[in-house]
């Protein structure tokens, strides 16, 4: 079990190779949930850290909007043997987690923790894991992740990062920067940067690479860039537009759309041999596409309709099908891990543009935000939340929300405008 | 929609004709009804023409005083409306010329919400480029389309485009060589007004002409 834990610490995460950028975003929680489960992190014993594993944790299992970590502690056991669970009953904790720190003879962090529920009076998940000091937060939100599982049966997605581009003024000058952060905003690393345009960051499925397009030639044009080292590769540079990148769920291709033809269209690229297919022809324009979950089909955004609606285009029959007509607009279409909804940017009328999802099987639109400019949706990978780049007075902020809207957070930057945030599988 | 905003154009550039520009410009304002968005963002789309004009016409400036043309800045602006009216409706040579030179100091088209067509006003100016570009094969033109804010990055980037490609399509069947022309479009990254309403917007839903080589002196 332990080197089962200590290879998935290994493969999960990664280093930080190029420099740490800037301070981190900082989290504000705007609206909380109503009805979210009580749960008490106790400090684990010898933990002498300035962000300790218990206030990690707690501050994921809070973010996710699913649960209300504690401070009450009526005791502070560090096993799950040592808990007198009628003290945890009456205070309404449901769900206790202890644990505690030893460090080796390597310098080496052995971390071992228990999930335990007091009304059943038994311990649920019990773990240990061995790690270097420098993966501290990495195994929070590993252990986050796991008590997440345990108690919803979904996946946490708290070691999950997000990608973003950060535009800032230095000596009166613009410029642009791809970053990826932690899933809390923490830990921004600098991937790109640049004083044109960057936009339309979008993950590989294996989380390794993001694609994204750059004006730093004066063009756009889209490459391809390894997260753990500076490789990457120029995809392509056609005449005309480069945009809206997007990997198929096999990671083999990308979708983009290209005007080199004369029109905005969507093309399919094959990435090792460079093939190219047309996959819409229409004298609209069709643009944002994103690949459905099964690899058959992508929704993309086309005016074709006299209005930016959304389409499916079955890519076996190439037969287009309009999925949104509420509303006058409706762009930026992201289809969520599970399959089950899609999120966009939405306009019902007037002036603001609102992210909304859509329930694929019953059609019905569900309008999440009401602020006045939200751009990129992009599910977490276990589809329960939703980042999206907002705007608090004249800053763009990113903002990561539960699927019902009834819980949500902003992520904003000490310096600069957070915008184009996508969040990694 | 799109009727409604170029029927208010087209009364506005008629009333503007017997009229000085201040009175042009109050004529615009009159005989539109702001009922829709697109309607009375098209009449700031107009007066932010005017402005952007004026801003960027400094040397200009100092030709129309020597003219006996110019005065302070909104009369400058008259001057301009003026003599694009001139330079379609009478053949007062000397007129010609000025216009001509005011024409090409306009490095800006301005377009409606959601939308790739010209207006008049533009044309006159595209005109001028072009007719600048058939007569100097070296010159060469850099179309650089740009949306507002609103709407989708990429989606942007698809309109902005399309206003590159407007202008660029003018500009070649009045006599520019394909070569002279370049396009990009920067949809909505690079705003020239960073304010979030419709004057804002209305600046920033633009063609920006740059001259990448030769420019006109």
């Amino acid at each position: 079990m332990l080197s089962y834990l200590r290879l998935i610490i290994g493969v999960v995460l990664s280093l930080h190779i190029l420099s740490v950028a800037h301070a981190d975003l900082t989290i504000d929680i705007v609206k909380s949930s109503t009805n979210s489960t009580p749960i008490a992190i106790v400090p684990f014993s010898n933990d002498t850290a300035t962000e300790s594993l218990d206030s990690i944790i707690s501050a994921d299992l809070a973010r996710s909007g699913l649960f209300n970590p504690s401070k009450n502690f009526p005791e502070r056991p560090s096993t799950s043997n040592e808990i007198q669970f009628g003290l945890w009953q009456a205070l309404n904790l449901d769900y206790v987690v202890v644990g505690k720190v030893t460090p080796d003879a390597n310098n080496q962090l052995t971390i071992q923790y228990e999930l335990s529920s007091s009304l059943q009076q038994k311990r649920l998940l019990g773990e240990s894991m061995t790690i270097p000091p420098t993966r501290w937060r990495e195994a929070a939100h590993f252990i986050s992740d796991r008590i997440f599982k345990q108690l919803t049966g979904i996946d946490g997605s708290f070691s999950s990062r997000i990608a973003y581009v950060l535009q800032y003024k230095k000596n009166n000058s613009l410029f642009y920067r791809l970053e990826v952060a932690d899933a809390d905003g923490r830990q921004p690393i600098n991937i790109l940067e640049t004083s044109e345009p960057i936009l339309s960051p979008h993950w590989s499925p294996n989380g390794k690479q993001i694609a994204y397009v750059s004006f730093e030639s004066g063009k756009p044009a889209i490459y391809l860039q390894d997260i753990n080292s500076p490789q990457r590769q120029l995809i392509a540079s056609f005449k005309g537009l480069n945009g809206a990148p997007a990997w198929s769920p096999d990671g083999t291709k990308l979708a983009m759309t290209l005007s080199h033809e004369g029109n905005p269209e969507i093309y399919i690229l094959e990435i090792a041999n460079k093939k190219l297919t047309r996959v819409t022809n229409h004298y609209a324009i069709d643009t944002e596409a994103r690949w459905f979950p099964d690899g058959r089909a992508l929704l993309f955004t086309s005016d074709r309709g006299g209005s930016p609606q959304l389409y499916r285009l079955d890519l076996a029959t190439q037969t287009v099908k309009r999925l949104t007509f509420d509303g006058a607009f409706n762009a930026r279409g992201s289809v969520s891990p599970n399959g089950k909804y899609i999120a966009m940017v939405h306009r019902r009328s007037g002036q603001n543009y609102q992210i909304a999802i859509q329930d694929l099987q019953t059609g019905g639109l569900t309008t999440l935000t009401d602020t006045p400019l939200d751009e990129s949706p992009s599910f977490a990978p276990n589809s329960q939340m939703i980042v999206y780049a907002t705007r608090q007075g004249n800053k763009g902020i990113l903002g990561i929300m539960s699927l019902d809207g009834r819980f949500k957070l902003q992520l904003p930057a000490n310096e600069g405008q957070v915008r184009e945030p996508t969040w990694s599988p | 929609m799109m009727s409604t905003t170029k029927i208010s154009l087209a009364l506005a550039l008629v009333l503007g004709l017997g009229m000085t520009g201040c009175a042009s410009l109050k004529g615009k304002n009159t005989t539109t009804t702001p009922t829709t968005e697109t309607t009375s963002a098209s009449n700031t789309d107009s007066n932010n023409a005017n402005a952007t004009a004026s801003t960027n016409s400094i040397s200009e400036q100092d030709r129309l005083n020597a003219n006996g043309l110019g005065g302070n800045n909104s009369a400058n602006n008259d001057a301009n409306a003026n003599d694009g009216t001139n330079s379609s409706g009478t053949d007062d040579s000397t007129a010609n010329e000025v216009s001509m030179a005011d024409l090409l100091t306009i490095r800006l088209v301005h377009f409606d919400y959601d939308s790739v067509d010209l207006s008049q006003e533009d044309m006159r100016t595209l005109q001028a480029h072009a007719q600048y570009l058939k007569q100097t094969p070296n010159a060469k033109v850099l179309l650089a389309g740009h949306a507002d804010e609103r709407g989708t990055r990429e989606y942007n980037m698809a309109l902005g485009e399309r206003r590159a490609n407007a202008v660029q399509a003018f500009l070649s069947s009045n006599g520019a060589r394909a070569s002279q022309l370049d396009t990009v479009s920067y949809g909505k990254e690079k705003p020239i007004n960073d304010g979030h309403d419709e004057a804002a917007w209305a600046e920033n839903r633009r063609v920006e002409i740059s001259y990448t080589a030769n420019a006109p002196k």
